[in-house]
C-alpha cells in the first residue's frame, strides 16, 4: 500500500504530477446535495443520500458495473409517499450487514412518524422495519451490527437521553447496554471485529468523550479530552475517531489503542455529514478530505500510522465524504464534490484509484 | 288542463332524474369512502400502524364487493401491512394484485423476493391434549421472516393447525410426544405436517399399522323400500320405516391417512303392521330384520372420517300388502320357493290383496358416511359423530338409508 520509503514517497509525488483522476458521476436528481456515500462489503453496490436542505432526505441505491455505476434507484421506507415533495421524510445513515446476508440497515422515518430502523436486501425487495415496536418503541436509530450479524446495537431514546441497545440475534434479547439506562446521551456505536466490544461516544461534562463496553462489563472511558471525540470506528485493536480537541471547526482525525494513547493522524479534515471516519478495506489507512481551501479539490489517504499520505486530486470543487472499496481487483472512491464554484448542489463521484495508492 | 298536464310531466320528469341520478350517488359515497380509508391507511403506514391499516384495508375490500377499484397503492400498502402482521401469504396475496393494476420493478423484485424465501406450509396437530410448539433453528434476522415464525407458533398454539407461508430454514414441530423435524428449502415444494404416528416408526422396520382398533357404528336410520322396478313383477309396493342400524368390527390404519374398516351389524325397519286392511295401492306398515356385512375404505383428515364401502344384507321382512298384489313372480321361486333368485325380494305368504307378505330379502349395496371426531376415550379411541347413508339393491328394488350414527373408532397411535 502506502510507501514508506523514498521511492514510493517519489511515487506519490509524480501521481500529483500526472494531473486529476477521471472520475465519474453518479446519476442523482437535481434538487438536493448528494451526501454520505457508503460502499457496500464487496464493492457492488453504493448507497448514498440526497438532502434537499429544507425537509428531505432520501436514500439511493446503485449497483457498480466494475467502475461504473448503474442507475440509481430510492430505498422507500414502507408508507413513504411517492412524490418528492412529501416533507419530513427521512431516510439516511446506512451501514452494511453481509450475514446472514447482504443487507444495507438504515434509519428512516415519514412525516410526523418516530424515527425508526429499517433493512433491505439490495436488488430485491422494498425496505422493511427491522426493529418492531413491539420489541422497542420511540425513536431508534445509529445501527452497528457485528461482522458475525449476531450482534446488533443501536441508538433508543425509549430510556435516558439516548441510551446503547444491544440485541442479541442468537438468544432473541434485546436490551439495554449494561441493564440500565444513563442520564447522558450516547450515540454512535460501533462493535470490533470479534462482536464483543463496543466503541462508542457519551455526552460526558458537556463534550462527547469515547466509552467502551464489553457484555457484562462496565463502560470505562477509552478518550476524553478538549472537544468532541466522536464517531469511532475499530480497527483491528484501535480505534479511528475524529477529535475537536484543537478548537470549534478544527476536526482532526485520531488513533487511539485501549492503553489509552491518541496519535492525531490528519488535521482539518472535512467532517463528513454522518459516518465515521472512512478507512480502507485493508483498515491500513483513512480516507478524508481537507477543510483547508487551497486543499479542497482532492482527497487524502493516510496510514493508520502516520508514515505516508497520498493526494488524489479531482479538479473538482469541495470535496468530501469519501468512501474506498476494493472490488474485482479494482480500487474505486466515491465522494461528493461540486462540479464547479458557485455550483447549486453536490454531486457523487467514483474515481478508480488501482495502483496509486 | 294543459297546465296540469305540463305540471305532471315535469313531475314525472323530475321523478325520473332523481331515479336516475340515485345510483350515481350511491357511486360518490363509495368512493368518498374509498379516498377516506386510502388516506387512513397511509397515515396509518407512515407510523408503521400495521394493525390499523390492516382494518381500513379490510374496509377497502368490503367495498371492491360493491364495485369499488382498488389501486396500485391500496393492494401495496395491504401487502404492507400483511407484512408488518406476519401474515406473508396474504402479503404474496396482494403484491400480485397489485402488480396485476400496475407494473412495478420494486413490487416485482420484492414479490420474487417473498417467492424465494417463503414456501407453503401447512402443520396440524391433530392431539388436542397437547400445546402444539414449532421452533426453527437459527435465530432470523429479516423482521417479516421473524414475524411470520412468531404467528405460526401463536396460531399452532391456540389452534394446533397453521397454513401459510413459512421463511426458509429448519423447523422442528412437536406436541410434546410426537415430533417431526422438517427443512423449508428456497424455492421447495408446499410442505405438508402432521403430527401423527408414521407406518414405518413402531421400530419393526416399517410394515405397521398407524391406527388399529374396534369400529362401532350405533345410530338410527331411516329405510325407504322403493316402488318394484321390475317389469312383470307384482311385490308388495313402495314403503318406508326407521329403525336402528348398528355395527361393530375392526378398523386398521394402512397409512397417515387411509385404512380399512370391517364390520357386521344388524339393520332394521319397525313400522308396525296396521290392524286395518290396506286400501291403498301403497304398502302399510313393515318389519325387517337384517343383518349385513361391510368392507370400507376409511380416509382421515385429521377430525375429518370419511368411510365408503360395499355392504351385503339379508334378512327377513314382513310388509303390509298392497290391494293388487296377486303374483308371486316365477324368477323369485325355486322348487322349494326360496331363493331362486337372491337378489329379488319374495314373499312366500299371505300374498293375496289386504294381507301381509313375509320372506327372505338379500341384497348387496354400498354405504358412504361421514363423520367428525369430537371427543377422545382413552385407551387409543376416539368418538365422531357421523351423518350417511347408502342403498341396498335387490332384484326388485332399491333399499335406500339414511342415518346419523355415534362412531367409536381407534385414534391415530402416538410416537413412544
Amino acid at each position: 500500500m502506502l510507501g514508506r520509503t523514498p521511492a514510493r514517497l517519489l511515487a506519490a509525488i509524480a501521481l500529483l504530477l500526472t494531473g486529476p483522476a477521471l472520475g465519474v458521476e453518479v446519476s442523482s436528481k437535481d434538487g438536493g446535495h448528494v451526501q454520505n456515500p457508503v460502499w457496500s462489503p464487496d464493492g457492488q453496490w453504493l448507497s448514498f443520500e440526497v438532502n434537499n436542505m429544507s425537509n428531505v432526505v432520501e436514500l439511493w441505491l446503485t449497483k457498480m458495473n466494475g467502475s461504473a455505476p448503474g442507475t440509481p434507484t430510492q430505498l422507500r421506507i414502507p408508507g413513504a409517499s411517492t412524490s418528492f415533495g412529501a416533507g419530513g421524510y427521512f431516510a439516511a445513515s446506512p451501514v452494511w450487514a453481509t450475514t446472514p446476508a447482504l443487507m444495507i440497515v438504515f434509519e428512516g422515518s415519514n412525516p410526523g412518524g418516530k424515527r425508526r430502523l429499517y433493512y433491505a436486501n439490495p436488488g430485491s425487495g422494498a425496505p422493511n422495519e427491522l426493529i418492531t415496536n413491539a420489541q422497542i418503541q420511540g425513536n431508534i436509530s445509529s445501527a452497528a451490527i457485528s461482522k458475525s450479524g449476531k450482534r446488533f446495537a443501536f441508538i433508543s431514546d425509549v430510556t435516558g437521553s439516548g441510551d446503547v441497545y444491544v440485541w442479541n440475534l442468537e438468544k432473541g434479547d434485546l436490551g439495554v447496554m449494561g441493564g440500565a439506562a444513563t442520564e447522558a446521551s450516547e450515540n454512535f456505536p460501533n462493535f470490533n471485529d470479534a462482536g464483543d466490544t463496543l466503541v462508542f461516544s457519551r455526552k460526558n461534562d458537556g463534550n462527547q468523550d469515547l466509552f467502551t463496553w464489553s457484555s457484562g462489563a462496565t463502560t470505562p472511558p477509552l478518550k476524553g479530552g478538549n472537544g468532541d471525540q466522536t464517531r469511532p470506528r475499530w480497527v483491528g485493536d484501535k480505534v479511528v475517531y475524529f477529535t475537536s480537541e484543537r478548537g470549534e471547526g478544527h476536526w482532526d482525525i485520531a488513533v487511539t489503542g485501549k492503553s489509552g494513547e491518541r496519535v492525531v493522524i490528519a488535521q482539518d479534515v472535512r467532517l463528513p455529514s454522518r459516518s465515521a471516519p472512512a478507512v480502507t478495506p485493508d483498515g491500513g489507512a483513512v480516507v478524508y478530505a481537507s477543510s483547508v481551501p487551497e486543499k479542497a479539490d482532492r482527497l487524502l489517504v493516510t496510514r493508520l500510522d502516520g508514515s505516508g499520505t497520498v493526494e488524489i486530486p479531482t479538479g473538482l470543487v469541495a470535496c468530501g465524504e469519501p468512501a474506498l472499496t476494493v472490488a474485482g481487483g479494482r480500487t474505486l472512491v466515491a465522494f461528493t464534490a461540486l462540479p464547479s464554484e458557485g455550483a447549486d448542489w453536490r454531486r457523487l463521484h467514483v474515481i478508480d484509484i488501482t495502483g496509486k495508492l | 288542463m294543459t297546465a296540469r298536464l305540463l305540471g305532471r310531466a315535469a313531475f314525472l320528469t323530475a321523478a325520473l332524474s332523481f331515479a336516475l341520478s340515485s345510483p350515481t350517488y350511491a357511486g360518490e359515497v363509495e368512493k368518498a369512502e374509498h379516498r377516506r380509508l386510502s388516506e387512513d391507511m397511509e397515515k396509518k403506514a407512515q407510523k408503521n400502524i400495521w394493525a390499523g391499516v390492516e382494518r381500513s384495508f379490510q374496509e377497502l375490500l368490503a367495498l371492491q364487493k360493491s364495485g369499488e377499484v382498488l389501486t396500485y397503492e391500496d393492494w401495496l400498502l395491504g401487502a404492507q401491512a400483511a407484512r408488518g402482521l406476519g401474515d406473508m401469504a396474504s402479503c404474496k396475496d396482494r403484491l400480485t394484485q397489485a402488480l396485476t393494476v400496475e407494473a412495478n420493478a420494486e413490487s416485482q423484485a420484492w414479490l420474487d423476493e417473498i417467492n424465494a424465501n417463503y414456501v407453503p406450509v401447512t402443520l396440524k396437530s391433530p392431539n388436542k391434549e397437547a400445546t402444539a410448539t414449532l421452533t426453527i433453528e437459527a435465530m432470523l434476522f429479516a423482521t417479516d421472516q421473524r414475524l411470520a415464525v412468531e404467528v405460526a407458533q401463536k396460531t399452532l398454539a391456540e389452534t394446533r393447525e397453521f397454513s401459510g407461508l413459512l421463511p426458509v430454514g429448519n423447523y422442528t414441530f412437536t406436541d410434546g410426544t410426537l415430533t417431526k423435524s422438517f427443512s423449508v428449502a428456497s424455492g421447495g415444494a408446499p410442505i405438508n405436517v402432521k403430527l401423527v404416528a408414521e407406518g414405518g416408526e413402531k421400530g419393526s422396520g416399517g410394515g405397521g399399522l398407524t391406527w388399529a382398533g374396534p369400529r362401532i357404528d350405533v345410530g338410527g336410520a331411516y329405510t325407504l323400500g322403493l316402488s318394484p322396478s321390475a317389469e312383470g313383477t307384482t311385490a308388495p309396493g313402495a314403503f318406508s320405516a326407521v329403525g336402528a342400524r348398528a355395527g361393530v368390527g375392526v378398523e386398521l390404519g394402512l397409512s397417515q391417512n387411509f385404512g380399512v374398516a370391517l364390520t357386521v351389524g344388524y339393520h332394521n325397519l319397525i313400522n308396525p303392521l296396521g290392524e286395518d286392511e290396506v286400501v291403498t295401492d301403497k304398502a302399510g306398515g313393515v318389519t325387517a330384520h337384517l343383518g349385513y356385512g361391510q368392507l370400507s375404505a376409511v380416509l382421515r383428515m385429521s377430525d375429518l372420517w370419511i368411510t365408503a364401502g360395499g355392504v351385503f344384507a339379508t334378512g327377513v321382512a314382513t310388509v303390509q300388502s298392497p290391494t293388487d298384489v296377486t303374483i308371486q313372480p316365477e324368477e323369485c321361486q325355486s322348487a322349494d320357493g326360496i331363493e331362486a333368485n337372491p337378489w329379488c325380494v319374495y314373499f312366500t305368504e299371505n300374498a293375496q290383496a289386504g294381507g301381509t307378505m313375509s320372506g327372505r330379502l338379500t341384497a348387496p349395496g354400498a354405504s358412504l358416511s361421514v363423520g367428525y371426531a369430537l371427543f377422545d376415550l382413552g385407551d387409543g379411541l376416539q368418538g365422531a359423530v357421523s351423518v350417511g347413508g347408502g342403498a341396498l339393491a335387490s332384484g326388485v328394488r332399491l333399499y335406500p338409508w339414511g342415518q346419523v350414527a355415534l362412531t367409536i373408532a381407534p385414534a391415530p397411535k402416538r410416537n413412544k
